[in-house]
C-alpha cells in the first residue's frame, strides 16, 4: 500500500514538475492536458470569407520555434481586413505545448 | 525508474490510441458563424512530398457554406527557384485543376517558400477525398513539372478525417 501511495506520489512529482517545462499561453491550463481555444481580438470590420493560422511549438521547454503572430496568420490566407482573432493552446503533460493563432477576415 | 518508464509510455500510447481510433475530427477544423453563412476553415495538412527532391506541399481549405467553391491554400518547399504555372489533382477516376494564384514567395532557410491559393468546387474536393487510392498533386511549373505523393498511411488518416468534416458541412447545410 506504501508503495503504491508512493509511486503515486512520484508520478505526480514528476509531472507537475514537467509541466512547468513547455507552458503556452492560455487562459485556463491544466497540468497533465490542456485544450483551449479562446479570443484574441475583435475588429469592427464586418464579413470573413477567409481563414489564416500561424503556429508556434515548444518541446520540454527548451526548444521553441514558429511564428505565431496575427501578421503571419493573415499573410497566410491573403487576408487585408481583419475581422477577429482567435488562440488555440495545447499542451500535453508539459513535454510538448503548441500556440496556434487564427485570423478571420477578408 | 522502469516503473515511470512503464507508466510514460502506457499514456504516449493511451494518447496515440485515441489519436488513431477515435478520430476526433474537432482537433482538424473549426467553424465560425457569419453574415453570409458558417466558415469552415480545416487545419493544415501534410504529407505531400516528391520522392526525388523531397520537396513538400501543405494545404488547409476554407468554405464559405452559402458558396460552390471552396478555398484551397496550399505552401510549396523547394531549393529551385520555380514559376508556378498551375496545379492538378489527380485521383485514380478524377483530374481537375483550378485557378491558381500567388500569395507570396520567401525563403524559410535554405528552401523557397512559395504560397499560392486556389478556389475548387465543393463536389470536385468532396469526391477527390471520397477516394481511397492515394492521390497525386502535380505542379506544373516553368522549370518543369513536380508530382507529389503521399504515403498510404498518411492519406487513409488525411481522407477519412477530411471526408467526415465534408460530410458534416453537407449536413448542415
Amino acid at each position: 500500500m506504501f508503495k503504491t501511495i508512493k509511486k503515486i506520489a512520484m508520478l505526480l512529482s514528476v509531472i507537475a514538475f514537467m509541466s512547468s517545462c513547455a507552458t503556452v499561453k492560455s487562459p485556463l491550463g491544466g497540468i497533465l492536458y490542456t485544450n483551449v481555444k479562446s479570443p484574441v481580438a475583435i475588429t469592427g470590420n464586418s464579413n470573413s470569407t477567409k481563414v489564416g493560422s500561424s503556429e508556434a511549438i515548444s518541446v520540454l521547454g527548451i526548444v521553441a520555434a514558429g511564428d505565431a503572430s496575427i501578421d503571419a496568420a493573415a499573410k497566410s490566407a491573403g487576408i487585408s481586413k481583419i475581422h477577429h482573432v482567435d488562440q488555440q493552446s495545447k499542451s500535453i503533460l508539459g513535454f510538448f505545448a503548441k500556440y496556434k493563432v487564427f485570423v478571420y477576415g477578408e | 525508474m522502469v516503473w515511470l518508464a512503464r507508466h510514460l509510455f502506457f499514456i504516449a500510447m493511451l494518447l496515440l490510441t485515441s489519436k488513431i481510433n477515435g478520430q476526433n475530427i474537432e482537433k482538424y477544423y473549426t467553424s465560425s458563424l457569419q453574415e453570409k453563412g458558417t466558415l469552415y476553415f480545416i487545419f493544415p495538412q501534410s504529407g505531400f512530398e516528391n520522392n526525388k527532391t523531397k520537396s513538400k506541399l501543405i494545404y488547409d481549405i476554407t468554405y464559405l457554406a452559402t458558396t460552390d467553391t471552396v478555398t484551397l491554400n496550399f505552401s510549396y518547399f523547394d531549393k529551385l527557384e520555380r514559376t508556378i504555372d498551375s496545379a492538378v489533382f489527380v485521383n485514380t477516376n478524377q483530374r481537375f485543376s483550378g485557378s491558381i494564384k500567388k500569395l507570396f514567395i520567401e525563403t524559410n532557410k535554405s528552401k523557397w517558400h512559395y504560397r499560392y491559393t486556389s478556389k475548387i468546387l465543393f463536389t470536385d474536393i468532396n469526391s477527390f477525398f471520397n477516394q481511397t487510392n492515394n492521390p497525386t498533386i502535380i505542379l506544373y511549373t516553368q522549370q518543369g513539372i513536380v508530382e507529389l505523393n503521399i504515403k498510404t498511411k498518411n492519406w487513409k488518416r488525411q481522407s477519412s478525417v477530411t471526408k467526415k468534416i465534408l460530410t458534416l458541412i453537407k449536413y448542415n447545410q
